[in-house]
């Protein structure tokens, strides 16, 4: 058994629950599309969230612990902070910006110098589908402008991304402490730009 | 055949920051004495609209219309419109007048010599009033024609002139044919009244059959029929005035609900509007105005 301290057991707790969000969600936006390539897109990506959490789950296990029960994920902020979205551009935005958000968290995480190998792996294998989350939401995006106009979507990017600053921020004062070790205790707001 | 109608009266205006994008345009249109009568108006159509469930738009609607009619007097307005569709139904025409003095001599502009008689039968005393009652199902009736470019008062004809609930006709066509109810209505008459087609004349569809997966019209049974399908719950317990909140205390499960909506009726909705939406009415209203 290796030694998790709390705040790496919350963690990687988080890290699970935030993956369970993400899959509930949008195994409920496939269940509303229709037949198309982002209709098999969307279901990927709601399979590829369940198995994150599923990675996460049996990499706390293999650590020798049980996953945390945390109530709220960082989703649940960006709604609070943005609104719901109105239609499936906003899903495809908000999906955007979080899953930019996600490889920088996660790329952060592997940066930092005493994370466990076990984790290292958890993350790397999730990083391979997240790359081609933002590649295809990019380009779901990119086909949407033509119906919602680029200046709408353009705008929508740059709202959320605004949020996602605000909610990491957020996040940071009260979490600070628990995943300060992943840097040098700065507080790193840098978002993604556009796509 | 009958077709059961629900009326809306009102003496508020519409608040201007809910309307819609057309309507504030028409308001800008209007003279500025003439603004809060025409808000009352609206109003009284915009909730009957979300009651029926239809898009609530109120720029949409021209009349005469086969569901709908509208009526204002000074300071109220009466919306009154078909609770569902019926398959004869050809309009639908409503008509208030406050009591007012008037010109016994005028009867013979719109009312037929039978109509005359039975007035001319009444206490003298009687005769204004009922003269008004009539004056007002004569113009429900004219309203409730969908061929009234060339008619006038006179060519409608009561079977009963004594009936508040009757029945009537277009004198020179036969055709359609008309129901019509009367009543009183805070110091006022009000008529309704219902056009039929003939049996061997069919109306137009009032919710087309769809043929394309872009529908023509949207009625608050279609969306009430997804909304059920999506979020598992009987389209009997889904009502215009069901809110939101109470179908989806969980957000994703309203985005969920958004999101199907527009990929079914092939909309888009933005989160301005949504905000303002808080029933299925008005829900069904936001996806028929946008189809």
């Amino acid at each position: 058994m290796t030694t998790l301290s709390e705040n790496d057991l919350w963690l990687l707790s988080f890290y699970r629950s935030s993956e369970i969000n993400g899959a509930l969600f949008f195994g409920r936006v496939a269940r509303t599309l229709r037949g198309g390539p982002l209709q098999a897109d969307v279901t990927h990506h709601f399979a590829d969230e369940a198995n994150h959490a599923k990675y996460w789950t049996r990499c706390i296990e293999d650590l020798g612990y049980n996953a945390e029960k945390l109530s709220g994920a960082y989703q649940d902020q960006y709604l609070e902070a943005v609104g719901l979205p109105a239609n499936l551009m906003e899903v495809m935005a908000i999906t955007q910006v979080f899953e930019k958000r996600v490889i920088g968290q996660y790329h952060r995480h592997l940066r930092a110098p005493e994370t466990h190998p076990r984790v290292r792996q958890t993350i790397e294998t999730i990083m391979e589908d997240e790359r081609w989350h933002v590649k295809y939401v990019r380009d779901a995006l990119q086909e949407m402008a033509k119906k919602y106009g680029q200046q709408l979507v353009d705008d929508t990017l740059a709202r959320f991304t605004a949020a996602d600053e605000e909610v990491y921020a957020k996040t940071l004062a009260e979490y600070g402490e628990r995943i300060a070790f992943l840097g040098d205790g700065a507080v790193d707001l840098s978002v993604p730009g556009p796509a | 055949m009958t077709a059961t109608v629900l009326a809306v009266w009102t003496r508020q205006p519409l608040a201007t920051h809910s309307l819609t994008g057309r309507e504030r345009d028409r308001l800008a249109e209007l003279p500025q004495r003439a603004r809060r009568e025409w808000l009352v108006s609206r109003h009284a159509l915009r909730v009957l609209l979300g009651v029926l469930g239809l898009p609530r738009d109120t720029t949409g609607y021209a009349f005469p219309h086969r569901r709908l009619s509208l009526t204002h007097i000074e300071g109220a307005a009466v919306a009154a419109g078909a609770v569902r569709p019926v398959p004869r139904l050809a309009g639908i025409g409503v008509d208030l007048e406050a009591d007012r003095p008037v010109q016994v001599d005028t009867a013979r502009f719109f009312l037929d010599e039978h109509e005359r008689s039975w007035l001319a039968s009444l206490p003298e005393r009687a005769r204004p009033t009922e003269q008004l009652r009539l004056w007002t199902v004569k113009e429900a009736l004219f309203k409730a024609d969908p061929d009234n470019r060339h008619t006038v008062l006179l060519d409608y004809s009561t079977l009963d002139a004594s009936a508040r609930r009757g029945r009537a006709r277009a004198r020179q066509h036969g055709e359609p044919l008309f129901g019509y109810a009367s009543a009183r209505l805070r110091g006022a008459h009000l008529s309704i009244a219902a056009a039929f087609h003939g049996e061997t004349r069919t109306a137009q569809p009032i919710a087309p059959e769809r043929q394309t997966p872009v529908p023509t019209a949207v009625t608050f049974d279609e969306v009430a029929d997804r909304i059920s399908t999506t979020l598992s719950i009987p389209v009997e317990k889904l009502t215009p005035q069901t809110t939101l909140r109470e179908l989806a205390a969980d957000s994703f499960l309203l985005v969920e609900m958004a999101v199907d909506l527009q990929e079914e009726f092939d909309t888009i909705f933005t989160q301005d509007e949504l905000r303002e939406i808080t029933t299925l009415g008005e829900l069904a209203g936001l996806v028929g105005a946008k189809v």
